[in-house]
């Protein structure tokens, strides 16, 4: 099930990335680079495990806690791929991402709904309102928060801010993708708070997804400047 | 070309066979995607964690794995000590009971020439010690004999039993270890009973009568024995494993664990089988070394060990507090304080383990005890709790309304509050000895520890595992929990009503008790333990215990004052409770 809702959501997301680029010479070409997309996304979402597994073997400690698997590694691993199919076909990747990028919290809030079937990215216990009766990866069942669906719900909103602020905003080329990062930070930054499989804090209440984001948006902001300012 | 290959090429050019492509590189992708999550989402062990996850394998293996008992060849230790007790010596000078004890250690090896250093720790409440010959060093008790040779003769000691034992009560242990450097150490424990003095073989009226009767009776057959061969029998190997996520271990939150288990304020009471001796001899521990307690996490960055250790100036209480069975002792046992633990500056982890070791030689026991279940306390010492202000309230609330709770709902349960002694004991915690490694039994596994807050459902995961039966053997499961309602049991799919059907062999057989957690429970801590009976054979049956710590959690703020003990505890009866 949650395998199939995964699929569904790259069907989706490739979907609208295709329909959005409507150029149809391009569109095999596009397609094929979307398995590249897929595998890069795949290796760096993976990056944690790698580093953990080395760390086990090596008997090296890692300074700091890591995921096995996430988002954020996702993304670094599909940009990285991007980057490079960018400059291997000669085009501006600012260009290619702002066509492509609305496309992805699409896809990525139907993703959220495989993580609620598979039961992972689960929400901390609580006794507040928004608790729904739910289990952790260990089947313990609780009130949690429901952090797959609102991470899901706050995907879409996402979604149609980018095509909002396309459409009315008039941006220029690559602050569509820089907007998406940045909110999809600030929220992964919120929803981190709420998650039950939370990484353990290294600076105040911040843990490394926390400083991962803020990085992220540090970055983002940089990029910008510099792109505004060239 | 064939007509049909030109169909395929044709299909594939014009925009018709753009669509085509792009259509098939969309599916492709996403029969990709379906493909990489189900092989991350795999769960071929049928654990309920995917294979891939390999933090929670770790985590799971540990938790299901969290007690592994073997039995191996072990040596017997090299020295023996021994106290002797020969008789009672009434003087008429003196208004309490005068005892004469013999120290010494028993029946070296031949080729044991090495130093000794002895502590002797006398009934609590003696007094007046004279000792003749070897004289201890300055102070005591307990009292330190230091360089002493291997063929020294036994150090007599007369002194005054108390007329009434501490805390009113009339069992007074005495023990003596003997340690060869930082080795190992071998301890000999002797009980005195209060008003039983008569019962000794003779009643001197002077004290060289007494000594006189003390170098035959005790010399003698020291040195008739001399010249054993050192015995290696099967001991008990007994792992302990006792995973927690969800709980932040931070440096500091470290040290207060680590600070705490080496305080005096924590200690372990375990109930063994009483080793052979005669009624005017002492018995030898079965405990003598090679046990450990290790804290680290599943990251790799936190790896700390300190050995485990008797805690003499507890055995009194255990003597005369906890539930005394005919053939069994009790036995106190605490973190090694010689040398301060010092956790490392590492980075905070959510998912770690306490790991406990221990060496037990019940040889002398049936069958080496195969089977026996031990039953195990976790105590603390003190009116006064350790901690800072935040812990003190924490371990209160832990202690003081989770036992008086299991005390009322629980009278059973061998559960009491020794307030009025300064020390508080929680269990029981059943310890089976079952041998899982060298022989493939069937085992109950899962011990777990959890949080919860009232009203909430909690679930206690365990596990059939090992063992092989043809037919299945039908498995009667059942449970005592002080706490809760609506218990039921679950396979992790749906309810179920035991017997349960178990072959053995893989995967192992998932069960699940579920319960919830009422309004109004008091906070603190509570066991809940399970037991597996095989229908047929009702004398074989399998326990396993959880721990449910009551009560709003929240991991504590970095740098603040975190309540952890409150989890902690449980931890402590895990690692020694597993002995």
């Amino acid at each position: 099930m949650a395998s199939a809702l995964y699929a569904l959501a790259a069907l989706v997301g490739g979907a609208a990335y295709l329909y959005r680029v409507r150029r149809s010479e391009l569109l095999p070409l596009l397609a094929r680079n979307l398995l590249w997309l897929i595998l890069g996304g795949f290796l760096g979402a993976n990056l944690g495990g790698a580093a953990m597994l080395v760390s086990r073997l090596t008997g090296a400690a890692l300074p700091f806690a890591l995921k096995d698997t996430s988002i954020l590694g996702a993304l670094l691993g599909g940009t990285a791929t991007a980057l490079w199919l960018c400059r291997r076909y000669a085009v501006s990747f600012w260009s290619a991402a702002d066509q492509g990028i609305p496309a992805l919290p699409l896809a990525l809030s139907i993703g959220r709904l495989g993580c609620f079937a598979r039961g992972c990215c689960y929400g901390a216990p609580t006794a507040s309102w928004l608790g729904l009766y739910l289990p952790d990866r260990a089947g313990n069942w609780l009130p949690r928060y429901p952090t797959q669906l609102l991470s899901a719900a706050a995907n879409l909103l996402i979604f149609l801010a980018l095509l909002a602020v396309e459409r009315y905003g008039r941006p220029r080329e690559g602050e569509l993708t820089r907007l998406f990062f940045a909110l999809f930070l600030l929220k992964r930054f919120g929803i981190e708070f709420l998650r039950g499989d939370a990484l353990p804090a290294v600076l105040g209440p911040l843990n490394t997804t926390h400083l991962t984001c803020l990085a992220g948006l540090a970055l983002v902001g940089a990029v910008s400047l510099t792109q505004r300012n060239p | 070309m064939k007509r049909w290959s030109l169909g395929v090429v044709s299909a594939f050019r014009g925009k018709a066979g753009a669509a085509f492509q792009t259509a098939f590189y969309l599916l492709l992708t996403a029969g990709l995607v379906f493909a990489l999550m189900t092989l991350a989402a795999c769960d071929c062990n049928e654990n309920g964690v995917e294979d891939c996850d390999s933090a929670g394998e770790a985590a799971h293996a540990a938790e299901m794995a969290s007690r592994m008992a073997r039995e191996y060849p072990q040596p017997t230790p090299e020295v023996r000590p021994r106290i002797q007790k020969t008789g009672l010596v009434q003087t008429g000078a003196l208004t309490a009971t005068r005892v004469l004890h013999g120290l010494m250690v028993f029946d070296p090896l031949p080729s044991y020439t090495t130093p000794l250093t002895y502590t002797w720790y006398p009934p609590a409440g003696a007094s007046n010690f004279e000792f003749f010959g070897k004289q201890p060093e300055p102070g005591g008790p307990p009292f330190v004999f230091r360089n002493v040779p291997a063929n020294n003769a036994a150090v007599p000691v007369m002194f005054d039993l108390p007329e009434t034992g501490a805390y009113d009560g009339e069992r007074l242990p005495e023990l003596l270890t003997a340690q060869q450097g930082a080795g190992p150490q071998a301890t000999a424990y002797m009980l005195n009973t209060v008003g039983q003095t008569q019962s000794l073989p003779e009643v001197f009226t002077s004290v060289a009568e007494a000594l006189a009767a003390f170098r035959a009776a005790v010399l003698l057959p020291r040195a008739e024995t001399a010249g054993r061969a050192q015995a290696t029998v099967d001991m008990w190997a007994i792992d302990q494993y006792f995973t927690r996520e969800g709980i932040t271990v931070t440096t500091a939150t470290c040290q207060q664990t680590v600070d705490l288990l080496q305080s005096d304020a924590a200690f372990v009471a375990v109930q063994v089988p009483e080793p052979p001796h005669e009624d005017y001899d002492s018995a030898l521990l079965p405990i003598y070394g090679d046990s450990v307690l290790a804290l680290d996490d599943l990251d790799g960055g936190l790896d700390l060990e300190a050995a485990a250790t008797f805690r003499p100036e507890q055995f009194t209480f255990l003597a005369n507090t906890l539930p005394q069975e005919e053939g069994k002792i009790w036995i106190a046992l605490g973190v090694q304080q010689t040398s301060a633990l010092t956790c490392p500056t590492a980075a905070p982890s959510g998912a770690w383990e306490i790991h406990t070791g221990l060496t037990l030689d019940l040889s002398y026991a049936t069958e080496q005890c195969a089977g026996c279940v031990l039953d195990v306390q976790v105590c603390y010492e003190g009116q006064e709790l350790p901690g800072n202000a935040a812990q003190r309230f924490v371990m209160g609330q832990a202690f003081d309304s989770a036992l008086e709770q299991l005390a009322e709902t629980a009278p059973n349960a061998s559960v009491q509050t020794y307030r009025d002694w300064g020390v508080t004991c929680a269990g029981p915690l059943p310890l089976q000895l079952v041998d899982t490694v060298t022989s493939n039994q069937w085992v109950l596994e899962g011990d777990s520890a959890q949080a919860i807050t009232p009203t909430w459902t909690i679930t206690l995961p365990h596990r059939l595992m090992g063992g092989d039966f043809s037919p299945p053997a039908l498995i009667d499961l059942d449970f005592a929990a002080p706490i809760g309602a609506n218990w039921h049991w679950s396979n992790g799919a749906a309810t179920i009503t035991p017997p349960v059907s178990y072959a053995g062999g893989w995967p192992p057989t998932n069960i699940y008790l579920v319960g919830t957690i009422p309004a109004g429970t008091a906070a603190g801590l509570y066991t809940v333990n399970i037991t597996a009976t095989q229908q047929t054979t009702p004398t074989d049956f399998r326990i396993g215990s959880d721990i449910i710590w009551v009560g709003e959690w929240s991991p504590p703020p970095e740098g603040g004052e975190p309540p952890q003990y409150a989890m902690y505890l449980p931890l402590i009866v895990r690692m020694q409770g597993a002995r």
